[in-house]
């Protein structure tokens, strides 16, 4: 592949890449991903006729024509649509490119071309950043370092030859190996501008030149993570996207009112819901033991297949409670359009990115966002590590409430209860718990029931919660936890739904629990009275069998653990300390090692300090001269003299090296002298011709026997054949006798060689 | 005095020691790059965008990669340059750049080597200086490339290449750094060589016969003494060598060497006023000297001959010899530095001259000033009144400033006045030019190995 090929096509897959970075995630139209479609078959295009001959390259008239056009195009995407006024800049930027594209290009072109790409780049991280964002971020950034790289070679050759008025013309080779001579000659003239490069850098992709691309492009990275890792933040929480399409995906099951199996629809998707770091009260991290419950809407009213939800209660989250063992969860929700936050019930505090918090549902113990902006959300959790204990500030249940949350649907009652009384004919009807916890067992563990994500109904015209209990015996978490809250309520105990999530793919890297919509799940909390101090009990029951679920879950998704474990790891690190870098990871990450660095070092310094001191106080205190003439204060004196003469030695050495630093070193330490240089070349020369020197014969000697070689080689060597002579005097005079030739000599002696050279050529042709 | 010495040795040493031989600069890519990233920059800042942040922190490393990266590629490289020891004015200058790169693997890319060729003095080359420029693509390891660069040569005088500078944009064109080394040479560009006319002949040959179409007489004294030989009849006595004669026994006699041609002196006036020195003035003092330079020139070919040139000024000068090559590249290399002077007149020329030309030589006279020769040569000390009649039967007067050497001395460049364009002329000067002058020599890269032992 010729040079200009080469820098073109990756040019144009630069522009492709970023046009894609820019589209990739717009989610308002199905056009968006014709744009890089376009850019690359028009690099195609480019490559194979304008590039070649610019001749056929748009005329300047039509391209700027063209340009009117698309700014009409702008305007017009603008006035149909005034809040999409990214997206019209966008496409605009598309525009632009085609037509630069398609033109003939002078270097000011592609500089231009390439800060189009940029545009386009940072227009996609307004837009979105999603990993599949920062991914293509990524490839077109060192794409970019390659074509940065490639187009400085070009930009050289074509400026050279435009100041010098001259074509370049391919140098010529001469492969230097004993015995063999090959000569290479091109000294045609480059027929246009894109030749010139490549007769200029012919065999330019050798390994030495793609790893000193790679030394660039590591270094690009470190000095990238540095700079940003470093550069202060601000606030708690990261600014996201400023763009004006929303990318949130809708939470199914999660809304005021949630119809029967509706979370199902959810349990076969793999995307993940939020991402969750877990501490203690130590700020040590954890692992979770169990599946977790991450609570999320409570559901009380029942109706015809239907779940509704209670109203919203008024009283607020009492301060939390001090020393009490905690589990922290730092929470990152992914964008949704839902107001809904997840935790750990009880839930003692939380913290949102807004000036107010988030609003509490006293009734359920719930919390939703007060506003639903765009994007993903930070927050953070505090909740009880004793998951038994009631919810602070949770309201209590009243008659009113308490006949809404016995409440059944009469076609439901007798049913129910006739599949719940002989379960609890050997339970005391006081012991509300235990009542609960059979009717638990029943779903959970008896074996009647099977797991499974079909939504398969037996009899139509009954109800499905029935339908589930009599026929069909098997279902998913919202049936069971449907049944078991109907069936509690059919029993007398006042009992709701929760939706919400269990569990999650723990990343063993990352530290860090993503959360997924295949693990939303449905359980049951049932009202169990009030506590001693006064505050309502509820008992969380999960009627789904584990396994079953567990196996279920784990089929959604088909990657394998390893596998799933590296790309969780690398989305976990893009998701916290790239997109969501602020400052307080920044001071996790980078500020805080550094303080207790210096912390540690100080107290180890003092810690060395305080046991040296009275040594050298010992050391060198001297009542009078006397004690000074001893062999202590002979030690004494020889090591601070000699101190002394190293630390003059050491800041002679830096001073010289910061001198040859600043100033720049004009003679290569390796470089050779002329003399040598002419001997080397000498050595060379004649090696061609079987004439090598032996370790045992000097030099002298080598030249006398290349001189009988020259004299007898005829006409055509007899009159070079002083030249070993020469050429070995000077070397002497050189090399032993440190002279240095004069430049007549030099030009003598190259001459010479020229001669010799020629000589040989004509003997041996 | 001495501690003044010591103070001045330390300044330069300071001076040299604090020069840097490396210098970073900033294109203006390089600047437009760097004010983008800073908007970059401020905007994620500002807004606390991470992404545009994260961009801002890879865009930095094209930046710091160049001033690492440039240093890298100028490691292990040597670059000499290869000159003549002279060039003709108006001719073609043809620098050989050498550039030796001796790292094993990592090829030289895009470098550009630039040189300066500056006057030594301005007053005579004028601000003419040549910045010579040859750029290597690429030269892959343990190689060495070779580059011709031709080129206008400037006008006469002496020049100095001082530095030689390897210059790289390596590899993000961001950056140029420069390395300088200290290749110092000098090189003489002697006066352009034109075509000498027919009438100039004409004149020449007028000037050297008398008025009946003989050779002015010349006493054998003048003759070129060539060896000893025996006793002839015949032989004017005052030849007979006594010592060499009282020594072996015999009559021995001086043994001259007939000279053919008559000897020529050229006497340059080459004034200028003080102030107010118009173009039309310059042009004739150098058309003169090139006038003078042709002259040399094709007197030396021929040898045979005594060839003079003497100049006025505030000390008049002169050169002289037998035509040879040594003797033109002297006379040539005085030509090329001769500076004009608003002092000095013909008769204090005439009076440094020496008896024999001023007895037998034809002299060719060319001033940049209407002179009367007349005049100039009765006010000389040397000459009394018949002599310097006689002297204007063998001298010729030209005038520059009126113009007169157009009909005498043409240019390659110049449209002839009446005769066909003339032949390029032969400078060759010696058997062996300076070096093998090819033409569309191409580019040659020789490649050097190392581990042989020496």
């Amino acid at each position: 592949m010729t040079f200009t090929t080469l820098y073109r096509s990756s040019f144009y897959l630069m522009l492709t890449l970023a046009t894609l970075t820019m589209s990739v995630d717009v989610t308002d139209n199905n056009f968006s991903m014709l744009f890089p479609l376009a850019v690359a078959i028009t690099g195609f295009l480019a490559l194979i006729t304008v590039d070649r001959n610019p001749a056929v390259g748009l005329p300047r008239p039509a391209a700027n024509g063209l340009a009117l056009v698309s700014i009409g195009l702008m305007m017009l995407e603008y006035l149909i649509d005034p809040t999409a006024i990214l997206r019209a800049l966008a496409h605009f930027l598309v525009y632009l490119q085609l037509i630069k594209m398609v033109l003939p290009k002078t270097p000011e072109d592609d500089w231009f071309l390439v800060v189009l790409g940029l545009m386009q780049v940072l227009v996609g991280v307004f837009i979105s950043q999603s990993d599949r964002v920062g991914m293509l971020m990524f490839s077109w950034a060192f794409l970019t370092l390659w074509v940065l790289s490639l187009f400085s070679l070009h930009r050289d050759s074509l400026r050279f030859r435009s100041a010098a008025g001259a074509p370049l013309r391919a140098p010529t080779f001469e492969e230097m190996k004993p015995g063999r001579t090959k000569s290479m000659h091109d000294g045609a003239e480059p027929a246009s501008l894109a030749s010139t490069s490549d007769i200029a850098y012919r065999g330019l992709l050798d390994i030495p030149f793609v790893l000193s691309g790679l030394r660039v492009t590591a270094l690009t990275i470190a000095l990238g993570g540095v700079i940003f890792l470093a550069m202060p933040r601000r606030g708690t929480s990261a600014r996201l996207t400023r763009g004006n399409d929303p990318v949130a995906g809708h939470l199914t099951g999660f809304d005021d009112e949630v119809q029967l199996g509706q979370l199902g629809e959810i349990l076969e998707n793999d995307s993940v819901v939020m991402s969750v770091e877990l501490h203690d009260q130590d700020k040590r991290r954890i692992k979770p033991q169990d599946e977790l419950l991450w609570r999320g809407v409570t559901l009380s009213r029942y109706e015809d297949g239907r779940w509704y939800r209670e109203g919203k209660g008024d009283s607020t989250l009492p301060h939390p409670p001090v020393g009490v063992p905690t589990i922290q969860q730092s929470i990152k929700l992914e964008a949704t359009d839902s107001p809904v936050l997840f935790g750990l019930r009880p839930i003692l505090e939380i913290k949102g990115t807004s000036r107010n918090g988030p609003e509490y549902n006293s009734k359920d113990g719930t919390f939703v966002r007060e506003s639903i902006r765009p994007g993903s959300i930070d927050y953070l959790v505090i909740s009880d590590a004793d998951s038994t204990k009631p919810q602070p500030g949770e309201q209590g249940v009243d008659e009113e409430r308490r006949n809404a949350l016995l409440a059944i649907p009469n076609d439901l009652a007798a049913p129910l209860q006739k599949i719940a009384q002989p379960l609890l004919e050997q339970i005391p009807p006081e012991d509300s718990k235990a009542r609960a916890l059979a009717l638990e067992g029943y779903l959970r563990t008896s074996g009647k029931f099977s797991y499974t994500l079909k939504m398969n109904v037996v009899d139509r015209s009954i109800d499905p919660v029935l339908d589930f209990l009599v026929n069909r015996k098997e279902g998913h978490c919202e049936y069971y936890a449907s049944a078991l809250a109907l069936l509690l309520r059919s029993a007398g105990l006042p009992a709701r739904l929760v939706n919400g999530f269990k569990g999650g793919d723990w990343n063993d890297l990352a530290q860090v629990l993503n959360v997924r919509q295949k693990h939303a799940h449905s359980w049951v909390e049932v009202y169990l009275g009030l506590t001693p101090s006064g505050a309502p009990l509820w008992l969380t029951l999960d009627p789904t069998p584990a396994n079953e679920r567990r196996e279920s879950v784990n089929r959604v998704g088909g990657v394998s653990s390893n596998f799933r474990q590296f790309t969780d790891f690398v989305r976990y690190i893009w998701v916290f300390f790239v997109v969501g870098y602020n400052a307080e990871r920044q001071q996790r990450l980078i500020y805080e090692p550094i303080r207790q660095l210096v912390r540690t070092a100080r107290s180890g310094f003092a810690m060395m300090g305080q046991s040296i001191r009275p040594l050298l106080t010992n050391l060198f205190h001297f009542q009078n001269v006397g004690q000074f003439i001893s062999v202590r204060g002979f030690f004494v004196s020889f090591t601070a003299l000699l101190l002394l003469v190293l630390c003059f030695r050491a800041c002679r050495w830096l001073v010289r090296r910061l001198l040859r630093w600043y100033r720049g070193s004009d003679r290569d330490a390796a470089s050779l002298s002329a003399g040598v240089v002419f001997y080397r070349r000498l050595t060379q020369l004649l090696a061609e011709y079987g004439l090598d020197r032996p370790p045992a014969e000097t030099q002298n000697e080598f030249a006398r026997r290349a001189t009988v070689f020259l004299s007898g080689g005829g006409l055509k060597t007899e009159s070079v054949a002083d030249v070993p002579r020469l050429v070995v005097d000077a070397f002497y005079r050189v090399r032993f006798g440190h002279l240095s030739l004069s430049t007549e000599d030099l030009l003598k002696l190259e001459s010479r060689l020229d001669d010799l050279e020629s000589s040989l050529r004509a003997k041996n042709a | 005095m001495e501690s003044r010495g010591i103070v001045n040795r330390f300044g330069r040493w300071m001076l040299v020691s604090l020069w840097p031989t490396q210098r970073l600069l900033w294109k203006r890519e390089g600047i437009l790059y760097f004010l983008a990233w800073l908007g970059l920059l401020a905007t994620g800042l500002n807004q606390q965008v991470n992404l545009i942040l994260l961009v801002a922190g890879l865009a930095a490393g094209p930046i710091v990669a160049s001033m690492f990266a440039s240093a890298t590629m100028l490691r292990k490289l040597r670059v000499s340059r290869r000159i003549p020891s002279y060039v003709f004015s108006g001719e073609p200058l043809t620098l050989d750049y050498t550039l030796e790169n001796s790292r094993r693997w990592l090829a030289a890319l895009a470098l550009v080597v630039e040189d300066d060729l500056t006057p030594l003095d301005r007053t005579v080359s004028g601000s003419s200086s040549v910045t010579p420029r040859v750029f290597f693509a690429r030269v892959p390891g343990m190689t060495r490339a070779r580059l011709r660069w031709q080129g206008p040569s400037p006008r006469r005088g002496k020049y100095r290449f001082r530095v030689l500078d390897l210059v790289t944009r390596s590899p993000f064109g961001l950056i140029e750094r420069r390395v300088t080394t200290m290749e110092a040479a000098q090189l003489t560009v002697y006066p352009r060589i034109g075509q000498l006319s027919r009438r100039w002949q004409f004149l020449q040959r007028q000037a050297s016969e008398t008025h009946r179409g003989l050779r002015h007489d010349r006493s054998a004294q003048q003759q070129e003494y060539h060896g000893l030989r025996d006793y002839r009849p015949g032989d004017s006595p005052r030849w007979i060598h006594w010592r060499t004669s009282a020594r072996l026994g015999q009559p021995m006699v001086k043994e001259f060497e007939q000279q053919n041609e008559q000897d020529l002196a050229i006497l340059l006036d080459p004034w200028l006023p003080r102030t107010k020195v118009t173009p039309e003035q310059r042009e004739s003092l150098e058309k003169m000297i090139q006038f003078a330079a042709t002259i040399c020139l094709e007197t030396c070919r021929h040898q045979g001959r005594r060839l003079l040139l003497g100049w006025t000024g505030p000390t008049p000068g002169v050169r002289q010899g037998p035509a040879s090559v040594k003797l033109l590249h002297e006379l040539l290399e005085q030509l090329a530095v001769m500076r004009p002077s608003s002092e000095g007149t013909l008769s204090t020329l005439f009076d440094a001259l020496p008896p024999a030309t001023l007895r037998e030589a034809v002299l060719v006279v060319v001033s940049n000033r209407p002179v009367n020769l007349i005049e100039e040569a009765e006010r000389s000390a040397r000459l009394s009144g018949a002599a310097a009649r006689g002297l204007m039967n063998r001298a010729l007067l030209l005038d520059a400033s009126n113009d007169e050497l157009s009909d005498l001395i043409q240019f390659p460049d110049d449209p002839p006045p009446h005769s066909p364009a003339p032949s390029t002329p032969n400078r060759r000067l010696s058997p062996e030019p300076a070096w093998p002058m090819e033409e569309e020599a191409p580019e040659e890269v020789e490649a050097t190995q190392e581990g042989r032992s020496q």
